[in-house]
């Protein structure tokens, strides 16, 4: 997605895509709980049984959130036969075209929308219900924007159903998540697992250094988000006086890219030692953000190795006497929002005091929000919808809520730098922000709607890339679908490479095992919807069109390969 | 077995040899038992023997019984005394020629790249250089060792691990060098004696052993004590208890993996840097801190074994009652009963690691298990006449187990660093205690033989038992199972006594069938959901999670159904003995999980499943070649070969259950399966090698970034081999000359794959003995931009067709789509040069494209020197000079050599991880062990 770029360079020509493990088959681990729940209420009397209403509501909203999840990545999945062999069912459910599984979701949705208006006495879920605490009309906005969610993918295919329901959903301001406190995050707290389902994951994630385009468009719209997204790199006026110091002592090896040290106002004494005095420009902790240009093996081009050298990681090295480290000059994804025991060590003088951010912290998450479901609306009033608001209205609580949402993960995640400034740098500021920052970006031009329906759309568009960048999948859907990043845009440029001008509409998955009973299934099913399988057959037909010959399909990609296109 | 209780051997609960590097293996409290106290060990096979023994002999019993008291001669006594010492005298095959450092494409270091961003300097003279402008090996590209020959650096003057400047060099014996000399002494005393009413028997001894990774220890006390009383004229009262005590310290970690893995690399000094590992704070050396250790490699694994403590300490105890009456002649009536105590209490102690000893952690846990034993019998011993006699019993079991386990340990670091206790956790502790294996079964068996004249026999079996770990929870199940089995054996040497030739001095044979029945583990057939707590702030709140697997509601024992056959013939005098089985076993209704479909909301199924069966034949051949007065030589030789097929399985299950292993992920890509029509134990991969089909050459793919080969892999999953061996065999003789005797045991074993996680890694990474197969080829001079005059001397022409869609970037800069021709081809048109030999080392082995090949993959075969003794027999004579009645003196050594072994990288070829019956993985880099002991036997 060119949002990040790997840290030395493409090994590949192709975006080669590998079946991710867990994604496929999220919606079965939620599917199981929901049955299990099924067939609890269906043993108890009626009186009994019309308490759990609202909570059979719940269990099968996020079931049916979990089973988009696992159709934006590989189609056809099984739904309604899933999880029920503890139950009398099958052990080998069948597969469902998304088609097919779009009209059942919209249909359980709506009946469980239903069943949320009931106002008769309910069980009281309280705190069992990590993100709402069994408060009914959230959960109405929440099923209200996978309705939305499902609706953006259906744009391509049928663009009337499409509008419809975003003007069902849009028609009464309280199916729309309004504030953040309306924004599903949740936190399972410690206990549990004890373990990764906590904390997030186990081993390390690391999606490598933020692309400059991103970056350069953020900084230039003092968009505060980039704050926390982001981390800071080590180049704070302690550890750039540590490279004056060793240059000075006769270390010819190590350098400050040319990048930052145009940022830096500095003093040279007359034995040619330089002294550090203050940042130019923007100052902290603006100016401690640096993305990584994306390009084909430009890790061996001069203009990335030399005075602008963004990869010859052994100039960044500072020795001073014993003691030595080495200094990063770009910014990383902030692994600190999905995993809680990520151990971070501030960057010091290599003599320097140590000084570390050491404490775990159970993880919040943040899926459909405020922004999201603003966003859309935004989208769907552009291409035509009948909604009550003006697009701009819906444009502006969407970028303010996910600037607020940031924020609030910063704090929530104790992500380094949220609270305090670096006690060893006294130019440090803390990264979160408050409203007035927000309204300073919200200025902007490039965040603004001006009215002309093909530039707003991109930036509605570029907007949703910016607030999914912590749901990779969301992400993916919306550059899928959108054709953005544009090649020659003015806000976020794509960057082409040659050979690869295309972007696969799906992940291919792994050959059954022989031993696998679903084999068989699944093969008609791939087959139905001409996923090639293995992989290795032909690499390129995930990304041409002309690869199967079925109706069924979610995205169309030849308007996108067209925009994309050098 | 041991007289008359069973106990408990479970197969080591050793880590996974895909994902745990270490073993922490314990054994089990079979460690426990003084071999000194043994008076026989036989192994029974066969169900027939074994259906006495019920549904825990259903694959055989090690029968162990002590000694006991003897009537008349006094007291006498018995004085043992080992000592040994244990050297590691070879490691797996490591190369000893080439430095750290890259293949061509990947120099990320050196002074070309620093000054250009170029990867493609010659790795065969690049070295990284610190800010000082000094080579050094901190610096440097450690993870592989593809770089350059040792003779490069002469002369030359490198930063070494510690700061200070010195010359490369390889230690060739750093492996070694990493362990030490074990030590061990055992001396045991035994008193025993008695008259023709009261028996004795008593003995205590003591074994202390150091082993050879440093910290490693294992002490054991142990005491017997037995007597036998006859109580008026027909009662006799047996007693003995046994009680153990032994502490297991500190189990050896896989030191020998680090040497594969490329942290310890073929430069490290193992004794100048094993106690370099420290920062000055007290922690562990870090850079984050600037310490002055901080690149010492491997700093972890020394502070595991020289600041982190494990040890056990075990108890067993084990009283044994018995009682007999002979009421009448031909009827005795028998009770008696026994327990069996064991107890575990393991204690860690882990000094923080962090800075200023931060982190850290103590923990605690109990584990205690007893068994209670108690019968009823009544014996028969009747002759009816001449030729007919008749035997029997008719016995009556009650099997009582439970155990208990409890744990605690500190959380999220120690508050007071180094002070172990509990409440010094920084987070709440964590605990942990249950009940556990708790299980009962009551028996039933009885027993009805005769014999007629001493030629012939049969024996027929019957045994029902009742266990508890059949019944669900609530209340049903099918728990009680009834197996009989019938053997008959005939001596055909007493019927036809005088018509056979003298030289065939016995000849017998038998056969048998037997079935024997089989149970669960306790609990195990239960499903239930389980309980999950979170805490959110102040607030707790509660769940319950639905377990994964399902179990079906209605489980059936385990059947087995043998049948045996076996001649054993004796000749010439005895000097010659040939004991044949032949065997056939199918197991049916095993209660066994089987995968299923995830989309079920299920990953397993615990069901009764397939038929399984074991065939096989065991020959064992005793000779005695020589034999007079002052000379005897033996020569035995055995031969075993068995096969596992799996006869059926599960209607649900496709056609295979995996038992080890995973056939399409991980660090080997190997499973061993259970597949219908196949050997149990077939393995199946889908990382063999792509084959063109037309002309059966290796399908490869290109890398442009490194200029080299990468094979295919096959991608569906398919068998690669079977991992069972094609036969096992001894050999043993002894030697004996007056009161000298010489004894040599060779054991060997031949056929059946084994797949080494580090022979694989190690070879991917070049530090194997095998890269020294891929370190030199053609020499060329490349023409690619940015490789352009440069020389290399690792290039071949590879024998392989490339795959469809291969595009390739020429040295000349166009793109060229190279499918399905030859490399050959390629390169007589120009548009590759000779491919890198190295990095397609590395590719061929790697985690993300190795396939499977002999450089890790292999069969085994191997022929063990297992022990050679030296013994003396003091002469009487001399012994008297010191009151002894008996003296004698051994010398020996064990698992001296392999005479054989066709290993990866000759591997210990007993690495192999785990002792369960379908592991075929080798994880732990395991040195070779010799052990030498001389000991002293004294009878008074």
């Amino acid at each position: 997605m060119q949002a990040y770029s790997p840290s030395t360079s493409f090994n590949d020509l192709y975006n080669k895509l590998a079946e991710l493990g867990g994604v496929g088959s999220q919606l079965i681990y939620v599917k199981r709980y929901e049955n299990d729940i099924k067939a609890a209420i269906a043993k108890m009397p009626a009186d009994k049984a019309a308490q759990y209403s609202h909570l059979s509501a719940m269990a099968n909203a996020l079931s049916v959130y979990m089973g988009l999840f696992d159709t934006d990545l590989f189609g056809s999945r099984p739904y309604s036969e899933t999880a029920q062999a503890k139950y009398g069912g099958t052990l080998t459910p069948n597969y469902e075209s998304q088609e097919k599984l779009f009209e059942q979701w919209l249909t359980e949705l709506n009946a469980d929308l239903a069943k949320l208006k009931e106002t008769n006495t309910q069980i009281s879920v309280g705190d069992n219900d990590l993100a709402y605490g069994g408060d009914a009309k959230k959960w109405v906005k929440f099923i209200n924007g996978i309705k939305l969610k499902i609706a953006a993918r259906l744009l391509h295919q049928d663009k009337a159903k499409a509008l419809k329901i975003a003007e069902e959903v849009g028609a009464d301001d309280a199916n729309v998540m309004q504030t953040i406190t309306d924004d599903y995050v949740y936190n399972k707290g410690t206990g549990g697992d004890g373990g990764n389902n906590t904390y997030g994951t186990d081993n390390s994630v690391n999606l490598g250094t933020c692309s400059k385009n991103v970056i350069d468009f953020m900084r230039r719209n003092k968009d505060p988000r980039m704050l926390v997204m982001f981390t800071k790199n080590d180049f704070n006026s302690e550890v750039i006086q540590a490279f004056f110091d060793a240059q000075a002592r006769g270390d010819n090896n190590c350098a400050i890219p040319k990048y930052i040290l145009d940022q830096v106002n500095y003093t040279t004494d007359g034995s040619g030692h330089k002294h550090f005095t203050s940042w130019k420009g923007d100052g902290e902790p603006w100016v401690r953000y640096q993305g990584l240009p994306i390009g084909m093996t430009i890790s061996e081009k001069a203009e990335y190795t030399g005075d602008n050298n963004y990869f010859v990681t052994t100039r960044w090295k500072v020795t001073d006497g014993d003691k030595s480290k080495t200094y990063s000059p770009l910014s990383y994804f902030n692994e600190e929002l999905v995993r809680g025991r990520v151990d971070y060590t501030f960057p010091t003088a290599p003599k320097g005091k140590v000084v570390q951010d050491t404490e775990d912290n159970p993880l919040y998450e943040m899926t459909i929000s405020t922004a999201e479901m603003n966003l859309y609306l935004a989208e769907f009033k552009l291409l035509g919808a009948n909604l009550p608001h003006s697009a701009a209205d819906y444009f502006k609580t969407g970028v303010e809520a996910s600037a607020k949402a940031y924020s609030r993960l910063a704090t929530l995640n104790k992500i380094p730098y949220y609270d305090k400034a670096h006690c060893n740098d006294k130019l440090d500021e803390p990264v979160t922000y408050n409203d007035a920052a927000i309204a300073t970006m919200m200025a902007k031009a490039d965040y603004q709607l001006t009215g002309n329906v093909a530039s707003d759309l991109e930036k509605v568009y570029i907007q949703m890339y910016l607030h999914f960048f912590y749901q990779p999948l969301e992400q993916f859907v919306t550059v899928r679908r959108s054709g953005v990043p544009k090649v020659g845009s003015s806000l976020i440029p794509w960057v082409a490479m040659k050979p690869s001008t295309e972007l696969p509409r799906r992940f291919y998955i792994a050959q059954p095992d022989p031993a696998d009973k679903m084999r068989a299934i699944i093969e008609a099913a791939m087959t139905q919807q001409a996923s090639p399988l293995p992989m290795d057959k032909n690499p390129n037909c995930l990304t041409r069109k002309e690869c199967g010959t079925t109706k069924v399909r979610l995205t169309l990609v030849k308007d996108l390969i067209t925009k994309m296109s050098v | 077995m041991v007289d008359g209780v069973i106990l408990d051997n479970a197969t080591s609960q050793s880590g996974d040899a895909d994902w745990d590097s270490n073993i922490n293996d314990y054994g089990n409290q079979l460690k426990n038992l003084n071999p000194d106290d043994f008076e026989s060990v036989s192994v029974l096979k066969g169900a027939a023997a074994t259906a006495l023994y019920g549904s825990r002999g259903l694959n055989g019993a090690v029968v162990i019984t002590t000694k006991s008291g003897k009537a008349g001669k006094g007291v006498s006594v018995k004085v043992s005394q080992t000592v040994g010492i244990e050297t590691v005298y070879r490691s797996p095959d490591l190369q000893n020629r080439y430095m750290i450092g890259a293949f061509p494409g990947g120099v990320d270091y050196g002074d070309e790249y620093t000054a250009t961003g170029n990867l493609w300097s010659d790795n065969m003279s690049s070295f990284a250089r610190n800010s000082k402008g000094e080579y050094s090996f901190i610096e440097q590209y450690g993870n592989f060792a593809w770089g350059p020959e040792i003779s490069w650096a002469e002369g030359k003057m490198f930063e070494q691990y510690d700061g200070t400047m010195g010359p490369a060099q390889m230690f060739k014996n750093n492996y070694k060098d990493a362990y030490d000399t074990g030590v061990n002494t055992n001396t045991n005393v035994s008193l025993q004696g008695g008259n023709d009413r009261t028996q004795f028997y008593a003995s205590a001894s003591y074994k202390h052993n150091k082993g050879t990774t440093p910290r490693n220890t294992f002490n054991r006390f142990s005491f017997l004590g037995k007597a036998s009383q006859k109580v008026g004229d027909i009662m006799t009262v047996d007693f003995s208890v046994n009680f153990t005590q032994s502490q297991p310290r500190n189990a050896p970690l896989n030191i020998g993996e680090y040497f594969a893995n490329s942290t310890f690399p073929r430069e490290y000094d193992v004794k100048r840097y094993r106690n370099l590992y420290k920062g000055e704070h007290g922690g562990l050396a870090s850079d984050k801190y600037g310490d002055l250790y901080r690149a010492v490699p491997g700093k972890g694994l020394w502070w595991s074994i020289f600041e982190n403590d494990y040890k056990q300490t075990e108890t067993m105890f084990r009283p044994v009652l018995n009682i007999n009456v002979q009421a009448l002649p031909w009827l005795q009536l028998s009770a008696g009963g026994s327990l069996n105590y064991y107890a575990i209490d393991g204690e860690l102690k882990a000094p923080g690691s962090g800075y200023a000893n931060e982190g850290g952690s103590y923990s605690l846990s109990h584990t205690q298990t007893t068994q209670e034993n108690l019968y009823l019998a009544a014996n028969l011993n009747y002759q009816i006449n001449d030729d007919w006699e008749v035997h029997g019993f008719l016995r009556e079991e009650y099997f009582n187990q439970y155990a208990q386990y409890h744990s605690e340990s500190t959380n999220g670091g120690l508050i007071v660093p180094n002070q172990f206790f509990i409440k010094n956790s920084k987070q709440q502790a964590n605990f942990n205690s249950y009940k556990f294996n708790t299980k009962r079964i009551v028996s039933t068996i009885f027993m009805l033989g005769t014999s007629w004249k001493n030629q012939l026999f049969l024996d027929v079996t019957g045994r029902n038992d009742w266990s508890s770990s059949l019944v669900y929870s609530y209340g049903t199940g099918n728990f009680s199972y009834f197996y009989p089995s019938v053997s008959g054996s005939w001596i055909i040497t007493e019927t036809f006594k005088d018509q056979l030739p003298k030289w065939i001095s016995f000849a017998k044979v038998r056969g048998s069938w037997a079935q024997v029945g089989n149970d669960t583990s306790p609990y195990y057939i239960n499903s239930g959901y389980a309980v999950a707590t979170y805490q959110r702030g102040d607030k707790k709140i509660y769940g319950m999670t639905i377990p994964e697997n399902m179990k079906s509601t209605d489980l059936k024992p385990e059947r087995k159904n043998a049948w045996e056959v076996g001649l054993d013939w004796r000749f010439i005098d005895n000097r010659i003995g040939l004991d044949v089985t032949y065997y056939k076993e199918n197991t049916k209704n095993q209660i066994m999980t089987i995968n299923v479909p995830w989309e079920s909301g299920v990953k397993e199924k615990l069901i009764n499943a397939g038929n399984i069966q074991n065939s096989g034949i065991e020959i064992a051949l005793n000779t005695t070649p020589i034999k007079n007065k002052d000379w005897q030589w033996d020569l035995n030789l055995t031969y075993t070969s068995n096969r596992n097929k799996i006869v059926e399985l599960s209607p649900d299950v496709t056609s295979y259950i995996n038992l080890d292993g995973a056939a399409n992920y991980g660090n080997y890509r190997i499973a061993s399966v259970a597949k219908v029509g196949a050997d149990y134990g077939m393995l199946m991969s889908d990382s063999w090698i792509k084959t063109d089909e037309k002309t059966g050459k290796p399908v490869v793919g290109y890398t442009g970034n490194y200029r080299t080969i990468y094979y295919k892999r096959g991608g569906t999953v398919k068998e690669v081999g079977s991992m069972l061996p094609d036969f096992l065999g001894t050999l043993n003789t002894t030697l004996r000359w007056k009161n000298l005797s010489l004894y040599v045991l060779l054991d060997a074993r031949f056929g059946g794959y084994v797949a080494s996680y580090n022979s694989r890694y190690a070879t991917a990474y070049g530090f194997s003995g095998e890269t020294e197969k891929y370190r030199k080829g053609m020499t060329w001079t490349s023409q690619y931009a940015n490789s352009k005059d440069k020389v290399f001397t690792d290039g071949f022409i590879p024998d392989v067709v490339f795959d469809q869609g291969t595009t390739i970037t020429t040295p000349a800069g166009t793109n060229e789509d190279v499918s399905g021709m030859t490399y050959q081809e390629a390169y007589e048109k120009g548009f590759v040069e000779p491919a890198h030999l190295q990095s397609a080392a590395y590719f061929k082995n790697s985690w993300s494209r190795g396939v499977i090949n002999d450089d890790w993959f292999k069969k085994l075969n191997y022929i063990a020197l297992r022990e050679v003794t030296l013994s003396y027999n003091v002469p009487t004579n001399i012994c008297s000079y010191i009151g002894a009645k008996s003296l004698s003196l051994n010398l020996t050594g064990r698992n001296l050599a392999y005479l054989l072994n066709t290993a990866p990288n000759h591997e210990n070829p007993e690495s192999v991880r785990g002792t369960g019956a379908a592991q075929f993985r080798m994880r732990s880099f395991m040195p070779y062990t010799a052990s030498y002991l001389f000991t002293l036997n004294a009878t008074f």
